[in-house]
């Protein structure tokens, strides 16, 4: 037998045996259960395993229950007392409620008795508990996921001191700082201590390879702020955090363990950036997420070092680089802080000369910081999936209800021959509690698989979500629903039942007299799942709308048959020429391989991370004016045509455009319509202001000229960083007269070589082996990535909406077919007195549509409300979006007409004199 | 153990004695002959069966036995077989059923209910 994990349960239900049975029968019985898992009416995929172990577990608690009671027969060989068949409400027999034991008693009773009674109605079991299942799993998936996110305190000492500096931008997010605001930040007393960070990327060149990875440039400071140890070695010191310091560095744990091996022996060896040797000083844990999240390597700050070697000059307030993180000092509260640094930044304005734009300071929690941008959404997904376990209630309550009114003679024979009301609502509820209980068991296995398919569609731009797990916690909150749960649809229906007078129901005589033809608890309930459902449905439409849309926008270039790969090639002692024969060789090699149409270059493909933008000044404009932001693009001859954007007027790059020719620039229709309002732009000449942002990987003072650059060409407006965003001003360079190292390859294919990426890496290491090449994705992957997020949206939101629809579903359907089956009786009176099937028909669907269109239209109601909620995650859709609604209203309706058809056609079928003979 | 002290005997261990009449069985085995016989009216359960089963053993009605030889491969299964005073239990079982039945068809005639 094979030691799988049905072995394993196996055994666990063996132990609900005494050791002594267990003994002498227990191989016997694991080798009977395995030959019965063979038999054929457990072939079905899933019920059938259901139903096997079902079947087991049922044996094992009976059988093990009663060898437990009498464990063993006694010497005389006598036969155990036959076991007795106690009906609970039977007071003769009721074991003294008054001792601990005499309770215990009673609820072994009373589980056994529920035991029996679910095992009775195996459908009714089967549904309640898949339906809590998926409820309480779907639940605590995504609670684990929202937990660990948004609640568990961030991995350093003493989080809630910790608080982000930074600018308030024009649309309220935290924007980062320049040197200059960072060093007056650091003076202010309200902190304890403040570090600096910048985020880059470098070439790293291990003995046989090269890659780029991404790191940070902080502050000694930070690691006292954050109060993080080094797991292995010791951070760098002051002393070391100086200008001109010795080259050191920390690496992460996620690189020491893979390029390393986790030896120890790594602290004090060392590892190269851009050729030049560093000592690896200590092993940091992977979880400091600042300046930003899934750094390898940190080096010291040293005033900003870096940015001084590209001979910018970071002490002026246009160069914002720059992260800062501090610790609150004793008794400073953040809002002291926060009014401290506002003041702050007015001072600093009131130095500067001239009439420069207001800078708003501003500090936010850390953990609000990380976690603040991805709030809203999660705890919509919480909601969202909060409404699914409140339909799941809702439905098995509806069952429960059925349920205990089809017993409600059995109640009133067991009030009548004694038992207590008290009595009669313990059993019931016990029922509902072993219900939740196996269901809340089914909802950790469902929660395990849902977390699993979450983890994978969910947009890595949510942080933290490699902490997450089902642990304790987790586990708690799963229990805590089902508890809530079984109090939902147990307790109210159980004390209903049992309050209503014996005598009444038995003088009813179990026939189908007016209270039990009654079923309105059941329809408000149905009306309420519908109208969730309906909240949900809506939901997921605008959501699915407005990614349709954002599918549909314009890119501005094309993205198919594109593919993108990053070079990043090592700018030696030798300058950028080296760089430049390196492009022109590769490019030589691509064009040739097979596969491929055409190839070029640039440095911000679209889509991907790199960019960056600075102010660029006209020829009209006054030195000491501030400039107009626009994005810069590096690229080769050609690229505007291999990627297809549209050049519509002047000339493209050419061979001509060389260091030593007077620099030109294409600009886009969008630039030019903010520098040169109504003017040609052609031959209109710009240059650099002082401000520069973005994402640089390398830093070269060639890189950042301060002469004219000339308007050869104007190119059509391409959105660069996302489908969502309106494309913004940009120009483009030739890579001769700026040849930046990591550039990426654009590649034009025919679509014919299936082995293109490889041919690529080939051609790639033909021209220099030790240059690192990036994944190669194409335009069209990366274009996904960048909507992952409104589809991951749209599949949650979905997702839950489907389920949400089957469930209300159910419940119309089991509403339907309990109100037929007690009117069985009349509508056989309607069948004699000469109605037609159709017309019975008819009326069945006419009564469920009833409920259905009232419950549409309260979730409309409640749709309209709650899509204010979503109102900023939609795109090129408005949240009470009419066209959408309506083809929810209608799809509700559709779905509860396919609800109501079986029960309605059921009606139809009756036999008038059966009908009539019925009870 | 007078064997008059197990009559009647408990439906579950009337079948299980009638299934090894027809010689020894393992423990599934004589689940699939009671099935068989009943037409899945009395489909039994492991632990079921081997509680009944050790009641029987215990009274002296079935015993451990080698395997047969067409089952001598099958290792550690545990073959069970019905002993003399099994038999005798049996019969004395089928007598008195036999009487009720007989007592029953004067009340209620066989063509009826």
């Amino acid at each position: 037998m094979a030691h799988g994990p049905a072995t394993r349960l196996h055994r666990c239900l063996l132990r609900l045996y005494p050791a002594g049975f267990r003994r002498l029968h227990g191989d016997q019985i694991l080798e009977f259960w395995t030959t019965q898992r063979r038999e054929r009416r457990y072939a079905l995929p899933l019920f059938g395993t259901v139903r096997y172990w079902t079947d087991l577990l049922g044996d094992a608690l009976g059988s093990g229950f009663r060898q437990r009671r009498a464990p063993d027969h006694d010497d005389r060989g006598n036969l155990p007392r036959a076991p007795q068949r106690r009906s609970p409400g039977n007071r003769p027999t009721t074991p003294s409620s008054s001792t601990v034991l005499g309770r215990f008693d009673l609820l072994r009773q009373d589980l056994r008795y529920a035991y029996r009674s679910l095992r009775r109605q195996p459908l009714f079991t089967v549904v309640a508990i898949a339906t809590l299942a998926v409820g309480i799993g779907s639940t605590t998936a995504v609670f684990s996921i929202v937990d660990t996110v948004l609640f568990r305190p961030l991995p350093y000492t003493d989080p809630a001191g910790l608080v982000l500096l930074g600018r308030l931008s024009e649309s309220n997010d935290l924007d980062s700082l320049a040197l200059p605001e960072v060093q007056a930040l650091a003076r202010l007393g309200a902190f304890e201590g403040v570090a600096a960070g910048l985020h880059y990327g470098v070439d790293v060149q291990w003995d046989e390879s090269a890659e780029v990875l991404n790191g940070a440039s902080v502050g000694h400071q930070l690691f006292d702020v954050l109060g993080v140890q080094p797991l292995l070695g010791r951070v760098y010191s002051a002393e070391e955090d100086v200008p001109g310091g010795p080259p050191v560095i920390l690496i992460s744990e996620r690189l020491w363990r893979r390029q390393f091996a986790g030896a120890p022996d790594a602290v004090g060896s060392t590892m190269a950036l851009n050729r030049e040797p560093h000592v690896i000083l200590g092993v940091m844990p992977d979880n400091i997420n600042f300046p930003e999240a899934g750094a390898d390597f940190w080096t010291p700050f040293r005033d900003a070092e870096i940015i001084r070697d590209l001979d910018l000059n970071p002490d002026s307030r246009g160069i914002t680089f720059f992260s800062a993180v501090a610790r609150l000092a004793p008794g400073i509260t953040p809002q002291i802080a926060r009014l401290g640094v506002q003041t702050l930044f007015r001072t600093l304005d009131g130095e500067e000369e001239g009439e420069g734009e207001e800078v708003r300071g501003w500090t936010e929690s850390l953990h609000e910081a990380t976690v603040g941008g991805s709030r809203t959404g999660l705890l919509l997904f919480l909601g969202a999936v909060g409404l699914v376990f409140v339909i799941a209630c809702a439905n098995v309550a509806g069952l429960w209800l059925t349920r205990i009114a089809g017993r409600s003679t059995e109640v009133a024979v067991r009030t009548a021959l004694g038992a207590s009301r008290r009595r009669i609502v313990s059993q019931l509820l016990t029922e509902s509690l072993a219900l939740a209980a196996v269901g809340g068991a089914g909802g950790v296995v469902v929660a395990m698989a849902v977390q699993r398919a979450l983890l994978t569609i969910i947009p890595a731009t949510i942080p933290r979500l490699d902490a997450v797990e089902l642990d304790g916690r987790v586990m708690l909150f799963a229990f805590g629903l089902s508890l809530l749960a079984a109090v939902v649809f147990g307790a109210l229906p159980a004390l209903s039942a049992a309050s209503r007078g014996s005598a009444e129901i038995l003088r009813e005589g179990g026939r189908g007299g007016a209270a039990s033809t009654k079923t309105t608890a059941q329809r408000l309930l149905v009306i309420g799942q519908v109208a969730i459902a309906v909240v949900l449905l809506a939901g997921a439409g605008l959501f699915a709308n407005s990614y349709a849309r954002l599918l549909n926008v314009e890119l501005g270039m094309r993205s198919s048959g594109l593919i993108v790969a990053r070079l990043s090639p090592t700018l030696g002692d030798d300058g950028t020429e080296v760089i430049r024969n390196f492009y022109a060789q590769v490019l030589q090699r691509v064009t040739a391989l097979p596969g491929v149409d055409s190839a070029a270059i640039t440095y911000s493909p679209p889509m991907g991370q790199s960019n960056f933008r600075q102010t660029v000044m006209t020829e009209t404009m006054a030195e000491d004016e501030d400039g107009i932001w626009a994005g810069n693009v590096i690229i080769s001859p050609g690229y505007l045509e291999v990627v297809g954007v549209p050049l519509r007027r002047g000339r493209d790059f050419n061979a001509g455009d060389i260091l030593a020719a007077p620099y030109v620039a294409i600009v886009n229709e969008q630039m030019a319509a903010e520098l040169w309002p109504g003017e040609d732009p052609l031959g209109k000449r710009f240059k650099w202001g002082n401000g520069l942002q973005g994402s640089l990987d390398s830093f070269e003072r060639e890189f950042f000229p301060r002469d004219w650059l000339t308007v050869v060409g104007v190119a059509g407006n391409v959105r660069r960083r996302s489908l969502a965003e309106e494309p913004i001003g940009e120009y483009y360079r030739p890579h001769a007269q700026m040849s930046w190292p990591s550039m990426a390859l654009m590649v034009s294919t025919t679509g014919t070589n299936p082995n293109l990426a490889t041919d690529l890496r080939r051609a790639v290491a033909e021209v220099d082996g030790m240059v690192p090449i990036s994944d190669v994705r194409s335009v069209q992957q990366n274009v996904a990535t960048s909507v992952s997020e409104p589809r991951f949206r749209l599949l949650l939101v979905g997702g839950f909406a489907v389920v949400a629809c089957l469930l209300a579903m159910l419940g119309v359907y089991a509403v339907m077919a309990l109100t037929v089956s007690r009117q069985t009786h009349d509508i056989g009176i309607r069948m004699a007195l000469g109605a037609a099937r159709a017309s019975v028909r008819r009326q069945v669907v006419v009564d469920g549509m009833r409920l259905a269109i009232i419950g549409a239209v309260v979730g409309l109601v409640g749709a309209i409300g709650a899509s204010q909620l979503i109102a900023t995650m939609l795109y090129g859709v408005g949240p009470t979006d009419p066209l959408t609604f309506a083809g929810v209203f209608v799809v509700t309706l559709l779905v509860a007409g396919a609800a109501c058809y079986f029960p309605a056609r059921r009606a139809s079928r009756l036999d008038p004199l059966a009908a009539l003979r019925s009870d | 153990m007078s064997p008059r002290t197990v009559l009647p005997l408990p439906a579950t261990s009337f079948h299980i004695l009638l299934a090894l009449v027809d010689g020894p069985a393992h423990g599934y085995g004589i689940k699939r002959v009671v099935e068989e016989r009943t037409h899945g009216r009395i489909r039994l359960a492991a632990g079921t069966l081997y509680e009944a089963m050790q009641r029987l053993s215990r009274q002296g009605l079935i015993e451990n036995t080698e395997a047969p030889e067409e089952f001598s491969g099958s290792g550690r299964v545990r073959f069970y077989r019905i002993t003399d005073t099994g038999e005798a239990e049996l019969g004395d079982e089928l007598r008195r059923l036999e009487q009720d039945v007989a007592f029953a068809r004067t009340k209620v005639p066989a063509e009826q209910g």
